[in-house]
């Protein structure tokens, strides 16, 4: 039985390192092994993934106990009007949604099973904040196999840029800054069947953030209607407009 | 409410008829009075319960003069010859019924005495019904709403009224000046008649008393009478204008403590030309005249005082908190970013309408330094902390990601010059940007200023106005809306309330359409048409619906940025200044503010606004006078 585990052991260690060189980030907190139920995937999320980058209150930090009561009764209250409520958002339980209410700021995430083969099981996490004038968001995406939580976000996610919402001769003259990673100042909204992130420029964030002249520029051209990511070949990819 | 309805006695008479639930075939004994019938018939169970020889119908009679109304919509149609079991069909919630008999003590026979089957007896729960109350001599009613909807009975449907596609709500028109009075009343809803005209059935908490309907109009006499005085003042200037308009302050100071005290002195008899007198009291202006009030205090501080200007009586009092008259505040001109300080900014004029003013926050800033300094501690030693520790908190600012975010957005000039800032931010700060500043100092998040930390916030307040360390307070309540619980009349009589007792209530509302994310503003008023609002980022579109994608402070389907409308208030800053008290975020330049400055001063939230379609509430925070 040792030398079994001891085996065992070795083939995540090697896994593990397979993984790294392929890009890929894999995980198993506490030794645990990942739940493939969504509500598994919420208790065993990061820590990085459950603090807010964006605003002024933290995310989703909970105790055991604290995220047991959410999840049995559907609501957990942090401070007094501030409450964490939990939504199913399907029956078949593949669309679960986890939204902090009370609070000027508005932060949520959704979590989404994806379709993927019966030995691979994919996950992606979206956290958005609307605060009183803008809306942030970004994802992670998880490979779950053999136990093993694996990120696969920078592998099979694009990184946003303004270049995909505005022509480049639009962008030539004010050279914005690209959007931080992870931290894009767009709206974005999950779809589930099929898989699907709209995006959406927020032009509250263009008027504050850039000068009158750039903003007035880029508000004019601001796309008709929000841009999409579709769930193909296990990668998030541009749908075609 | 629901009214109690009277025991059914015949029943505990007779214990042997006791039945288990709703299955008649549970009887525990041979009934205890004689079987009717023929004995040849085939008698249902049930049937055999009738307790004399010439009634064939199930249970017993009763002698009920009191009118019933089915209270809920599933009242079922019980089986007419087997009382005991259901059937499918329900009587409309609202129908009017009286009670014929009854059986096994919780059912009853009904006859209908409203709509379109009147005279139809049916058997049903008698938990299912609400007695109501025949009232004889109510007095005089006026109705406080717009929307005080007429509906077929208690706990029915609102009436309509349709011309073409179009239908409507039929309502009973808001005023003063009809009187009606209440003939009938059941569970909160109450029957009434104007003249002998009876109108219909509506909710009581719509409807104000002779007593409230007096106090209204008193007020808006005594409105009236403001304006009057205030275009007199504008025709003033100098010294004239200063005496006359603290004059006017002072007088209203009395008239609102004798209304405190229940006497409400004749108008017509107040001097239009007052001196100023100094009073040894304090009170409060009722909510109706805040707004009439307010420009007062404006046209008193308006300008800079002339260079050889002599302080007379009265001039060093801070009207705003004395009368608890909240000063119109814009975030728009904070210092502090202005895009997301409209909490501490609605809680500072919260704070402004309970009588803490910009001296207590400066008292409770300096407490709170003091708890880190020696306890010899000079007063310009705490003045130097205070400096010291403004430079940290405008250099806070700094680190944010975004340039809405930084100090005055980034769109000051700012940066950098946090230590100039901090110099004069003591004399010329904004209060509101003082109430960011004692939230910062305790750690508190400026979400949290105006709600969930309020009351450590107004504990320091107090504590600096009175000049002791009081008890932790209990004056600050919060009521949080959700899918369960949802705006009602009890809430707007809560907000009446609090109000006209001196009380302050902050508001918080969704305002991105169907986003997440709120805005906090302080309520004004309890009017008709809704809630006037001191709202400190402009004026919400009246044509905003929570729930529709949209914004609140944009046109309707707009999708361009908040500057491109003219609902959010804008700032005159001449950002090139480096006379950091001539600026637009200081004290002075708060107290006069453009016409598109003050947007949010004209906001009504409208009842249809806060209760249609998905709801656009979020909590209402109540603060009350310690």
């Amino acid at each position: 039985m040792r030398r079994q585990m001891s085996w065992a052991g070795n083939l995540g260690v090697l896994l593990g390192m397979m993984a790294l060189l392929l890009g890929c980030k894999s995980r198993s907190v506490n030794g645990s092994v990942p739940s493939s139920d969504l509500l598994g995937i919420v208790r065993q999320m990061p820590d990085s993934l459950r603090e807010n980058p964006f605003g002024e209150k933290q995310g989703l930090r909970m105790n055991q106990t604290e995220m047991d009561q959410l999840i049995a009764r559907g609501e957990f209250e942090v401070s007094e009007g501030e409450t964490w409520r939990l939504q199913w958002m399907d029956s078949a339980r593949t669309h679960l949604k986890l939204a902090r209410e009370g609070a000027e700021e508005g932060l949520q995430y959704e979590l989404l099973r994806l379709p993927g083969s019966k030995t691979e099981i994919w996950v992606l996490v979206l956290q958005r904040l609307d605060d009183h004038c803008c809306s942030y968001s970004r994802w992670a995406l998880y490979q779950l196999k053999k136990g093993m939580l694996i990120d696969q976000t920078e592998v099979r996610m694009p990184r946003l840029d303004w270049t995909d919402f505005f022509a480049a001769a639009q962008l030539s003259d004010l050279h914005p800054a690209s959007p931080q990673y992870n931290r894009y100042p767009f709206a974005m909204q999950l779809m589930a069947q099929p898989a699907q992130i709209h995006i959406d420029v927020v032009a509250d964030y263009l008027e504050l953030n850039f000068s009158e002249a750039q903003a007035a520029s880029l508000i004019a051209h601001l796309p008709t209607k929000p841009r999409s990511l579709v769930w193909r070949d296990q990668h998030f990819v541009w749908a075609l407009d | 409410m629901k009214v109690n309805a009277p025991e059914n006695t015949a029943t505990n008479a007779n214990p042997m008829m006791e039945m288990d639930g709703n299955n008649s075939t549970t009887t525990k004994a041979a009934p205890a009075f004689s079987l009717t019938a023929n004995p040849s018939t085939n008698l249902s169970q049930t049937a055999q319960l009738q307790e004399n020889d010439q009634d064939t119908e199930p249970g017993e009679a009763i002698t009920d003069a009191l009118n019933y109304y089915v209270d809920n919509g599933d009242a079922n149609i019980r089986n007419n010859t087997n009382p005991a079991s259901v059937t499918t069909a329900k009587i409309p919630a609202g129908t009017k019924v009286k009670r014929l008999r009854t059986f096994n003590g919780n059912v009853a026979q009904v006859e209908v005495l409203s709509g379109a089957n009147v005279g139809t007896k049916y058997w049903t729960t008698f938990s299912n019904l609400t007695a109501s109350a025949t009232v004889s001599d109510s007095g005089n009613r006026y109705v406080s709403y717009s929307d005080t909807w007429l509906y077929n009975g208690p706990f029915g449907a609102i009436l309509t009224t349709t011309a073409g596609t179009q239908t409507t709500n039929q309502s009973l028109a808001a005023g003063d000046a009809t009187a009606f009075t209440i003939t009938e009343r059941c569970a909160g809803f109450v029957k009434v008649k104007q003249g002998e005209t009876e109108k219909g059935w509506i909710q009581e908490a719509a409807l104000k008393t002779q007593v409230s309907r007096d106090r209204s109009q008193y007020m808006t006499d005594l409105k009236t009478w403001l304006d009057a005085r205030y275009t007199e003042v504008t025709a003033l200037s100098g010294t004239a204008k200063k005496d006359r308009i603290k004059g006017i302050l002072s007088l209203m100071e009395s008239v609102a403590h004798q209304l405190q005290a229940g006497t409400f002195p004749l108008i017509s008899g107040l001097s239009t030309s007052p001196a100023y007198e100094a009073h040894t009291y304090t009170s409060f202006m009722p909510p109706e005249l805040t707004l009439t009030v307010r420009q007062f205090i404006v046209a008193l501080e308006a300008g800079e005082p002339a260079a050889d200007a002599v302080v007379a009586a009265g001039d060093e009092i801070d009207w705003n908190a004395r009368l608890g008259v909240p000063q119109y505040r814009t975030q728009s001109d904070n210092l502090a970013p202005p895009e997301v300080t409209c909490g501490p900014t609605a809680f500072t004029m919260g704070a402004e309408r309970l009588g803490y003013g910009r001296a207590d926050m400066i008292s409770a800033i300096d407490s709170k330094l003091r708890e880190s300094m020696e306890a010899d501690a000079t007063q310009a030693q705490v003045e130097t902390k205070f400096e010291e520790k403004a430079q940290e908190f405008l250099e806070s600012f700094s680190s944010e990601a975004n340039g809405y975010q930084k100090l005055r957005g980034n769109k000051g000039g700012l940066a950098g010059h946090e230590d100039d800032l901090a110099e004069g931010f003591r004399a010329w700060g904004q209060y509101e940007d003082l109430t960011y500043f004692l939230a910062w100092l305790n750690s508190i998040e400026r979400g949290n200023v105006a709600s969930g930390s309020s009351q450590t916030m107004l504990d320091s307040l107090h504590d600096a106005q009175t000049g002791v360390d009081n008890p932790t307070g209990t004056n600050s309540s919060i009521v949080t809306f959700s899918s369960t619980v949802t705006f009602s009349l009890e809430h707007r009589k809560r907000i009446q309330d609090t109000l006209a007792a001196g009380g302050a209530v902050v508001l918080s509302l969704h305002h991105k359409g169907d986003d997440a994310g709120t805005h906090i503003l302080a309520v004004r008023q309890v009017t008709a048409e809704g809630l006037a609002m001191d709202d400190p980022y402009g004026q919400v579109n009246p044509g905003y619906r929570r729930g529709v994608s949209g914004d609140a402070f944009k046109d309707v389907g707009g999708t361009s940025g908040r500057g491109a409308y003219n609902w959010r208030n804008v700032s005159h800053d001449d950002v090139t200044g480096d006379d950091y008290s001539q600026r637009d975020f200081t004290r002075a330049a708060a107290e006069e503010l453009e016409a598109d400055e003050s947007r949010g001063q004209n906001e009504v939230l409208s009842w249809a606004q806060i209760e249609g379609g998905t709801h656009l509430l979020n909590y209402l925070r109540f603060y009350t006078r310690r």
